[in-house]
């Protein structure tokens, strides 16, 4: 919003043409929230701005004011409410936490739709609501701040306004125009040009602090609506309600916080925690019966993944089993690269001339063995219906010990000690005396205590 | 050890190997470790059993984890050390003394007897920050993953020597 046109606007209407402008909004904005939020909390909301605000501003012209304002509607008496808080408490606003809940609990407090969340934070961007803040925390006279506030919440309307205001959006539009000169118009009768240049920078570091303030600041008048006293107790029902509602609509915003606290909703609705009769309810509770689901999911899915464990009963039992085939499977990778070293000279050819020939049968293409791509060589392998590497993949896929023996039946000694490896993980000792025995390969520096000493301390490359 | 500059830093990297397809990361773990083995041999004939025994197995290591993607976190810690590696043989060729030093920052707490969950830690690559429930996870995938390799290298094994 340009800053010269509000002034100017501001000065076509003058003082009295700013409260109506006002009214108007506000009228505009009750018709829009009514939707929203319940209409017999708005009765204790205006007594309770009726009692407060002699209290908090010993203007008394402040307070007929207000009291003109909270006859015609109650709605944005509430803006109006939140302003004067920080000037009465500034020193404790800065030990509030911005907690999002809180934030959440606050902007259903101020009236604003639980829908248009969003709209809750960012009218305090660059635009004219920041205005109040500035002339509030300095202690003006309660007279400019009533405008100032009136002047804010269709503000903050604008904002919001993709959702309910569509329909009669021109008409709504001008009425922000008028409503957005206000501030300058307060201004010039306030008679402080020190303000109205303050308006007109937007620093962003001022910007944050005021935010944050307005924010703490909702926090502490939605507190202090909790507490008080004169609120029914279907207020805080109601109160629950409207958080859930507002929570549950709140899953389309774009903002970070807002889409966060979506995430968290949209996982509790996904879990579906529900605690049976005798089960603890609270979070923490609900939150570790979830975990040891997941881990008991888990566990019986490494279960069916590990042979021999599928009789097991017990946790514990059961993570032995797990570790002991880990290790097994670790010290085979290490066994079988060895073996893969020692059986060298003629595997250097083998290799080379498998895969040579794999790709050379396959496509008949390929001229070099070593510079295809592994995409190439993945749709060669698939098409190929000969060659060792198809085998190899199709004893993966099989059973591998019955394939094993169907690929080289004269190595019937190994598959000896390679059959109980893959089914009873805690013979592995035996087997490798198994090994040592066999007359493997020809390579004397091949020893069973070199294989023994490094997968026993962790994972080792 | 180039040969890992080969397998590993490929321009055009497994087509999906994010896929929960397991018999196309079967197929990409088996190429991944041919080549390697191949690339080895070509590239250290005349080098001991034990050397090339170990860049076999680092081979094997590096294929699984390759073909498992990134997404898991144990192909990623077994990707970084090679990674780690890789870096510390070319930063002191051969033999030029250490000269980065990493001290291992030591535990304040009170030492605990290690509980199962930690010997299972400690074997599953990048499962020390994990938590119970995410090590069961990995474990699995590590250990479906392990056993393909280990049938693959005792394929490879019956072929050749047979």
């Amino acid at each position: 919003m340009d800053f010269n046109e509000k002034d100017k606007f501001g000065m076509e209407k003058g003082s009295g043409g700013g409260g109506g402008g006002g009214g108007g909004g506000g009228g505009e904005h009750l018709s829009c929230q009514s939707s929203g939020i319940p209409s017999d909390w708005q009765i204790p909301l205006v007594s309770m701005v009726e009692s407060f605000n002699p209290g908090l501003w010993n203007n008394p012209t402040t307070s007929s004011q207000n009291l003109g304002w909270s006859s015609s509607e109650s709605i944005p008496k509430v803006p109006f409410f939140l302003q004067p808080v920080p000037a009465a408490l500034p020193p404790s606003l800065s030990h509030i936490p911005a907690d999002s809940a809180f934030i959440e609990r606050a902007a259903r407090f101020s009236c604003f739709n639980g829908g248009a969340l969003s709209g809750v934070v960012s009218p305090f961007g660059p635009s004219e609501p920041l205005n109040p803040f500035s002339s509030v925390s300095r202690g003006v006279s309660g007279a400019q701040d009533s405008d100032l506030n009136l002047a804010d919440a269709p503000g903050e309307h604008r904002s919001q306004s993709g959702s309910p205001m569509n329909k009669n959006r021109g008409k709504g539009s001008l009425q922000i125009r008028a409503l957005s000169g206000e501030p300058g118009d307060t201004d010039t009768n306030g008679g402080s040009q020190e303000e109205e240049t303050s308006t007109g920078e937007p620093s962003s570091k001022g910007l944050g602090a005021k935010k944050r303030k307005r924010i703490n600041n909702q926090d502490l008048e939605s507190d202090q609506q909790q507490g008080a006293p004169q609120l029914p107790a279907e207020n805080a029902k109601d109160d629950s309600e409207t958080k859930q509602m507002s929570e549950s609509q709140a899953t389309g915003k774009a903002n970070g916080k807002q889409a966060k606290e979506s995430s968290d909703a949209a996982k509790d609705d996904y879990i579906h925690v529900r605690a049976r009769r005798g089960q603890a309810t609270n979070s923490h509770s609900l939150a570790e019966r979830v975990r040891r689901e997941k881990i008991s999911q888990r566990m019986k899915f490494l279960q069916d993944l590990v042979p021999g464990c599928s009789k097991v009963t017990g946790k514990a039992v059961m993570l032995d089993e797990i570790i002991n085939y880990v290790q097994s499977l670790q010290r085979q990778v290490e066994f079988l690269s060895m073996k893969l070293a020692t059986v060298n000279p003629r595997l250097d050819f083998n290799i080379e001339g498998l895969l040579a020939k794999d790709l050379l049968q396959s496509r008949g293409c390929s001229s070099s063995s070593i510079g295809f791509s592994p995409d190439i060589m993945h749709s060669q392998m698939h098409s190929s219906q000969q060659g060792l590497v198809h085998s190899g993949i199709c004893s993966m896929v099989n059973p591998p010990d019955a394939l094993r023996r169907a690929v080289n039946p004269q190595f019937a000694p190994m598959n000896g000690f390679k059959e109980p490896s893959s089914q009873m993980p805690n013979a592995w000792e035996d087997e490798h005396h198994n090994m040592a025995q066999m007359p493997f390969g020809t390579n004397p520096s091949l020893s069973t205590q070199e294989l023994n000493a490094k997968p026993h301390d962790g994972f080792s490359m | 050890m180039h040969f890992f500059k080969c397998s590993q830093g490929n321009p055009n990297p497994s087509p999906n190997p994010n896929s929960t397809n397991l018999n196309v990361s079967k197929t990409m773990q088996t190429s991944y470790f041919l080549r390697a083995v191949a690339l080895i041999n070509m590239a250290m004939p005349a080098s001991s059993t034990m050397q090339r025994g170990r860049s076999i197995r680092r081979a094997a290591y590096a294929s699984m984890a390759r073909a498992a993607g990134s997404r898991r976190v144990w192909s990623r810690a077994v990707l970084r050390r090679l990674q780690h590696r890789r870096e510390r043989l070319i930063r002191r060729p051969s033999g030029a003394g250490r000269r980065f030093v990493i001290r291992r920052r030591i535990r304040v707490s009170t030492p605990r007897e290690p509980t199962q969950a930690d010997v299972l830690r400690r074997l599953v690559p990048g499962g020390k920050a994990m938590d119970f429930c995410n090590l069961l996870e990995e474990t699995a995938n590590y250990i479906q993953c392990l056993s393909t390799q280990v049938s693959l290298m005792q394929t490879v094994a019956d072929s050749i020597s047979g």
